[in-house]
């Protein structure tokens, strides 16, 4: 079954089309990603699936039940990592975790026992006295995502669980969000982070615009946008390279070219051609998909 | 328990554990505000005015102030409550977002803002008391015990008004009306330091409109114990449930519109 079904929803605030007919699902169990630029629509698709924000258009299920009739049993079961810091500045780390904990209604011991074993989960046992003011970005990402399982949901969405953070504090959330995955539970992930994409989705949904522009596997993306390997070669381009077949892209100084097999292009390269060769990568799709251009 | 007097409890009890920490400096000033008031009321106004007439009875001017200053830091603190803090955890703390990810309904965060911001304000009101009964402004008497369910509902009713405020506020500007022109009209059309028939009868017709002239009349009513008819407590009572309800209902759908559209 589907956690969430997405059939060409659609948002508009006033004349501004935010989602214009988007469509995708989240299979139980599997990690989904929700990539795109700013302004591609992920946060309002995220809210609509929350129910904080209606729809204009289209269907959209979660656990099956049509959004604006989800409900209290519904809501037990998701669990949301909000992009924005929102903890209770004013009450400790424990805190946030058990008066946040009372708002599903659960009971006082039970929500004691998850805050404990949640502490100890996200590293925080021995900062659980703490103002949340005290805490460093990384420490306060690890609360907001232990408050988000405070009812041990089965569904939990990330949106943006890991912007700003250093190498080490993301590397430790991508470890627990992978517990989180061998438990079974079933993820919603957007990120600009497209490492973090290819380590942790099982299946990507790449947006801008409000459309979706395609979806798969990291793998089935790459080897279908960018193929394995990935030739940045600096203007101007040697001859034999330029009239070749080989799928390519201008992007200004200098032009990407894709091939599964690196020494087709080296033969054309010449002697004199500045360049740099890698494996391509899931960042190599999304720029091809969503266009070089920096957005605003 | 009902879920949904559970899940409101749940979101008092945030409030209260975020004023728990701030207890000492809440204590004071609820302590000195009316101390301030009373100093200044009573041995300047108290001087010129030893004692106001009531339907032919004489009450001295500190008894007469003393309710008028529960049913003012009742007020103002449930106003403010509701408008000026409620609003910065609407905005500035997402508080409310917070909330809406969790099974907890809209409904549920409006009664529990509403419904601390009253506990708050009694808070207030009870040192009111206990500063009037220290300087024999305040008389005990069973009378004076309904003034707390009674105050409780008058905290509520203007809890409910400054949750409308803020179910309107784009920014913190936008309470300066809301403190110029409804705050601070029942601070001086409402009877609190004088009473209203002193003023040009188009006024008086204003300060009947606002539930604060009603409670000030009771609550004083009951703590200088002159007589008023059964009808009128009905009435008065009556009303300022009535505005509570309303305002409860406008709040309710400005914020559904605003958050959910």
């Amino acid at each position: 079954m589907a956690v969430i079904e997405a059939q060409n929803i659609q948002k508009s605030f006033g004349e501004f089309k935010a989602v214009k007919g988007v469509d995708f699902q989240v299979p139980e169990g599997t990690c989904v990603g929700l990539l795109g630029p700013n302004g591609a629509g992920k946060t309002t698709t995220m809210r609509m699936i929350m129910g904080l924000s209606a729809l204009t258009a289209g269907s959209l299920k979660v656990f099956g039940v049509p959004v604006d009739k989800v409900g209290r049993s519904e809501k037990m079961r998701i669990g949301l990592v909000p992009q924005e810091d929102n903890l209770d500045p004013d009450l400790s780390v424990r805190q946030n975790l058990e008066i946040y904990g009372s708002y599903f209604g659960l009971e006082k011991s039970y929500i004691k026992e998850r805050a404990d074993s949640l502490l100890d989960f996200m590293q925080l046992s021995e900062k659980e006295d703490n103002r949340v003011n005290h805490l460093s970005g990384g420490m306060k990402r690890r609360l907001i995502i232990a408050r988000a399982l405070i009812a041990d949901p089965e569904f939990v969405i990330l949106d943006e669980p890991t912007t700003g953070l250093d190498p080490q504090a993301r590397v430790l959330i991508w470890k627990s969000l992978l517990k989180l995955k061998e438990q079974g539970k079933t993820l919603l992930l957007t990120t600009h982070y497209m490492d973090e994409a290819q380590r942790l989705c099982d299946n990507i949904v790449i947006v801008d615009g409000g459309k979706v522009l395609d979806e798969g596997s990291p793998k089935e993306l790459i080897s279908k946008h960018v193929k394995n390997n990935v030739f940045e070669v600096q203007k101007p381009i040697p001859a034999d390279l330029e009239k070749s077949d080989i799928d390519h892209e201008d992007i200004g100084d200098s032009v990407l070219y894709y091939v599964n097999d690196p020494e087709k292009v080296q033969g054309l390269l010449g002697k004199n051609a500045t360049y740099m060769q890698r494996v391509s990568n899931l960042e190599d799709v999304f720029l091809r998909l969503t266009g070089h251009k920096l957005r605003e | 328990m009902s879920i949904f007097v559970k899940t409101v409890y749940a979101l008092w009890y945030r409030h209260f554990s975020t004023w728990k920490s701030m207890f000492w400096s809440s204590l004071t000033s609820n302590v000195f505000n009316p101390l301030l008031f009373l100093f200044s009321f009573g041995f300047g106004m108290g001087a010129l005015v030893e004692s106001i007439s009531i339907d032919a009875a004489e009450i001295v001017y500190l008894a007469y102030i003393v309710p008028g200053m529960m049913a003012y830091s009742g007020m103002f603190t449930s106003s403010f409550e509701t408008s000026i803090s409620a609003f910065a955890r609407y905005y500035m703390q997402s508080y409310w977002d917070q909330v809406l990810a969790t099974p907890a309904k809209l409904h549920h965060l409006i009664w529990g803002e509403v419904s601390w911001a009253a506990t708050k304000a009694m808070f207030a009101v009870i040192c009111v008391m206990v500063v009037g009964y220290v300087f024999n402004g305040l008389e005990l008497s069973w009378n004076v015990l309904w003034t707390i369910p009674i105050m409780l509902l008058g905290c509520l009713c203007f809890a409910a008004c400054g949750m409308v405020a803020t179910s309107f506020a784009t920014s913190f500007e936008i309470f300066s009306y809301f403190f110029t022109f409804w705050v601070t009209p029942m601070f001086i059309f409402s009877g609190v330091f004088f009473p209203i028939d002193r003023f040009p009868e188009y006024v008086q017709w204003l300060s009947n409109a606002l539930p604060m002239t009603h409670l000030v009349d009771v609550i004083r009513a009951l703590c200088v114990g002159y007589e008023l008819t059964a009808l009128a407590y009905v009435y008065k009572l009556g009303y300022i449930a009535f505005i509570t309800a309303l305002a409860y209902g406008v709040a309710y759908r400005n914020m559904k519109k605003r958050i959910f559209d």
